[in-house]
């Protein structure tokens, strides 16, 4: 018992083809293995197999067949029995269990792996055979993650290759080896204790895990025999197929940096397996070198050339030639990885753009609810004005249009902004100035329109032109401010940039403004220009931005223009604004198809 | 496929589980083998997907049928109908000519699960005319598949691998001929049933209750621990007439036992003893 707490044990799980991999392994089992071993087959239980003697004669160690409660120890080979699942504990002591077949198996190589993973940990060598199922991969992964050591039989080298290949698929087991392999490891195993074989076998796959893994297809044994011994001490992770299929199959798992086909083999030849890898998006790099004795015939060579061959070498192998030509195709192969890496981490940049897009956009629709919060709502404007009309299209989310309507005391002011920029600028312009405004008119009781810019103009200064600062900021805005005495039924008016419409019954017109708009640069005494307005009942005013007239578009991709404003209007003065309105926006948007919007249009409609 | 990540149970896990079922039921498991206990308890675990462990504690404690469910699966075994056709060979040549001298032949059927096993006993007897002069006492922990056992009630699935079994057994007629089909289900012949007495043993706190000539627990013993084998060994051999013979499943083994040398082989292969005189 004190044998089996220090040492492990080796265990085979296998099936078809299995047998005849064991008799070859158990005679090089000298007589005082340091490890128990054992041997979990899958048998038909009808018929009574009599493994144990058969094996006895081939080992030079006992062969059992396991009992219920038999005690594992070094030096002995143990044999699952039939129609039972083997369990052990951490001392090695065997139970044997009669529940439900696992994957149709009882024995079952899964059940026995997972409980020996348990009990044994790093001191576990888990060996996966020849097998037409897929039993026994799950768990000899299992015994790799508890820390024990797994080894694979290579698929060419079996009979049936489906188990090794189910283990391959599933994850990257620690050796993959063929029947010499596997014994060569047993007798290098029992040199040490098990748990530092164990690890110096994990140490070098680790290693491996970074070589360049090339995979030598030939139908023929001695070949993949001969060849492997010339490249077996060049560095490299050596991989074999001994058929076309297997080669593809195997090739469609494991990523190789590079191929060495034979060209004639039975079932599959070397140019159809290339040109099938050539046409899988996963396999259609890889480098492949033919190997052939037809190498001396040149249409053959272009044969190849044609079915994505790199290179083309004659048989008998030239042992310097195959090496050079082999580390060629090494880096070509390391170059497209590197550029696999690189258009990965590009894909990648692209993804956490998207995302920054995703987060923007999020902010965006967030600050146009800000925007639109600080606008008056059509409810504030109905209850002053009857009938009246307000667009207001920003060319984004957001914009730097804003328009404004207030009662104080007797009098309603009104205005219509236009701040430099458009998108997020502009947003930020047109949040600064609905502050100023507010500050004078509210604050300040400045209601004449004329000294409302003069005050703009003074707070624009202090806001952009600090003593600390030297920089100034040209921008500002352009702004129509109006204020309605409802007494007096008068109407002033005061414009920096914008002009107004005015209709009446002496007709429509424009009415200008002064040439200069708000901003930081403008002089604290600028003379804006007041006009004076009587207003009778019907009387209807139009205040906008420039969007509207500046948008291209109409049959010569021309400016709309104020003419056509105006002349809109007034073909339309008769109708209540809720129509006007839509005329309007009708207009712009077949005025601008197909073109963009080049800036955020409003246009403001009141009647008296 | 979505497979749902279930709880995977580890030593300290079986024992608190052992100490619950202990204190909530009163069967004892800390006796049983501790691979295939795990085992159980982990077939429980992803049968039920259960991902919680402490919620799977509070359950247990709270809900006695969950309880009593998570003790039927750990203590339901397999079975089939004349399973390994040569052991039940081995009985009609070795054993019939010895208990055909006994005026009454009492047997009894330890853990015989869902009844497969004692069924196959009846017919053999039958078939060499000892069940009118016998008795069978069958014998299970799990009420639940006792209850099967004494219905004589199986899935007509099974039945062909059983005639092949009971053919290879020996079996002079057909095993069709001790049942009917109804419904699509087997039922076993009443006249087989007469003789059986099935009845709840608990192997691990019960005592021997009675003198057999033959005493049958296959495949049973291996869920059980190195020392409670031997106890019930020791209850076996207590139970044996003189003369009586055991039988235990090929795989186990008396040898390292108590009774290893009271006992002498009849049949090294099917592992049939004899009690030495």
């Amino acid at each position: 018992m004190e044998d089996m707490e220090k040492e492990g044990v080796i265990i085979f799980g296998g099936s078809a083809g299995s047998i005849e991999v064991i008799m070859n392994i158990f005679p090089f089992i000298p007589e005082d293995y340091p490890f128990a071993i054992v041997v979990v087959l899958h048998r038909k239980n009808t018929v009574e197999h009599h493994l144990e003697d058969v094996l006895s004669r081939k080992a030079k160690i006992p062969v059992i067949e396991i009992q219920d409660k038999m005690q594992l120890k070094p030096a002995n080979i143990y044999i699952a029995p039939g129609d039972y699942h083997l369990l052990v504990d951490e001392t090695g002591l065997c139970t044997l269990d009669y529940s439900e077949k696992v994957n149709y198996s009882r024995p079952s190589i899964d059940v026995t792996f997972d409980c020996f993973a348990n009990a044994f940990g790093n001191r576990c060598i888990g060996i996966l055979l020849s097998g037409a199922n897929s039993d026994g991969a799950e768990s000899l992964k299992k015994i790799q993650d508890h820390g024990g050591l797994t080894i694979v039989q290579s698929p060419e080298s079996a009979a049936v290759a489906t188990m090794p290949m189910a283990a391959i698929n599933l994850f990257n087991p620690h050796v993959i080896a063929d029947i010499s392999e596997i014994a060569g490891m047993l007798l290098e195993a029992a040199k040490y204790p098990i748990s530092h074989y164990i690890n110096q076998i994990k140490h070098g796959y680790e290693l491996n895990n970074s070589l360049p893994t090339i995979l030598i297809v030939d139908d023929l044994e001695d070949n993949l025999f001969s060849l492997n011994a010339v490249l077996k001490f060049e560095g490299y992770i050596i991989h074999k197929a001994n058929s076309g299929p297997l080669a593809l199959e195997m090739a469609s798992k494991i990523q190789y940096d590079c191929i060495i086909l034979d060209v004639q083999m039975p079932e599959m030849d070397g140019f159809e397996v290339a040109n099938i890898l050539g046409k899988n998006e996963f396999t259609k790099n890889i480098p492949i070198i033919f190997l052939s004795a037809l190498g001396s015939d040149k249409e053959k060579v272009l044969q190849g050339m044609d079915s994505g061959a790199i290179d083309f070498l004659a048989k008998p192998v030239d042992p310097p030639l195959i090496k050079a030509k082999l580390k060629l195709c090494i880096k070509l192969s390391s170059k497209y990885k590197d550029s696999k890496k690189i258009f990965s981490a590009i894909k990648e940049e692209h993804s956490s753009l998207q995302e920054v897009n995703s987060e923007f956009s999020a902010s965006l629709r967030y600050a146009q609810n800000i925007q639109q919060a600080i606008l008056p709502t059509a409810e504030v404007i109905n209850a002053l004005f009857k009938d009246n009309f307000v667009i207001f299209r920003p060319k984004e989310s957001i914009g730097g249009d804003f328009y404004y309507v207030k009662e104080v005391g007797n009098e309603i002011i009104f205005m219509c902004g236009d701040c430099t920029g458009h998108g997020v600028p502009g947003a930020m312009m047109s949040m600064i100035s609905a502050n100023i405004i507010h500050n004078i008119i509210d604050t300040k009781k400045i209601i004449v329109p004329n000294l409302i810019l003069n005050a703009m103009v003074r707070e624009f200064r202090k806001a952009f032109r600090n003593e600390f600062s030297n920089i100034t900021i040209q921008d500002g805005l352009e702004v129509a401010i109006c204020t309605y005495y409802k007494k007096e039924k008068k109407l002033q008016y005061a414009g920096a940039g914008r002009p107004i419409i005015i209709a009446n019954q002496d007709g429509i017109k424009t009415i200008k403004s002064s040439s200069s708009g708000i901003s930081g640069n403008v002089s604290e005494n600028y003379d804006f220009e007041l006009n004076e307005f009587d207003i009778e009942e019907g009387d209807q005013l139009y205040l906008y931005s420039d969007g509207i007239v500046d948008q291209f578009g109409g049959p010569h991709n021309k400016k709309f223009m104020t003419k056509r404003l105006v002349q809109l209007l007034s073909s339309n003065l008769d109708l209540p604004m809720s129509e006007q309105k839509e005329i309007i926006d009708n207009s712009i948007v077949s005025w601008k198809e197909g073109q963009e919007q080049i800036d955020d249009i409003l246009v403001m409609g009141l009647k008296f | 496929m979505t497979q749902v990540t279930t709880f995977k149970i580890g030593a300290s896990e079986v024992d608190e589980l052992i100490m619950l079922i202990n204190d909530y039921s009163g069967y004892d498991f800390s006796d049983y083998s501790m691979p295939s206990l795990q085992r159980r308890f982990q077939r429980y675990i992803d049968l039920n997907k259960i991902s919680d462990f402490k919620q799977l504690l509070q359950d247990l404690m709270n809900d006695s049928s969950m309880l009593n469910n998570l003790i039927e699966e750990v203590t339901v075994n397999v079975t089939e109908m004349f399973r390994d056709p040569s052991f039940f060979a081995a009985i009609r040549t070795e054993l019939v000519p010895q208990l055909n001298k006994l005026p009454l032949i009492k047997i009894w059927h330890a853990g015989c699960s869902t009844g497969e096993e004692v069924y196959s006993m009846a017919i053999l007897l039958k078939e060499h005319n000892l069940l009118d002069k016998s008795i069978i006492y069958a014998t299970d922990i799990n009420q639940s598949v006792l209850d099967v056992a004494k219905s004589g009630k199986y899935s007509i699935e099974s039945f062909k691998e059983n005639e092949l079994n009971y053919r290879e057994s020996e079996g002079t007629k057909k095993l069709s001929d001790y049942y009917i089909v109804l419904n699509g289900e087997v039922l076993m012949n009443d006249d087989l049933k007469t003789k059986i007495i099935f009845s709840t043993h608990n192997l691990v706190s019960d005592n021997a209750f009675n003198q057999f000539d033959l005493i049958i627990c296959r495949n049973v013993l291996i869920y059980f621990n190195k020392s409670l084998q031997d106890n019930v060994l020791q209850m076996f051999y207590n139970s044996l007439s003189e003369n009586g013979i055991l039988a235990i499943g090929s795989k186990e083994t008396i040898m390292f036992s108590p009774i290893e040398n009271f006992m002498q082989v009849i049949n090294a292969k099917w592992k049939i003893w004899k009690k030495k005189v």
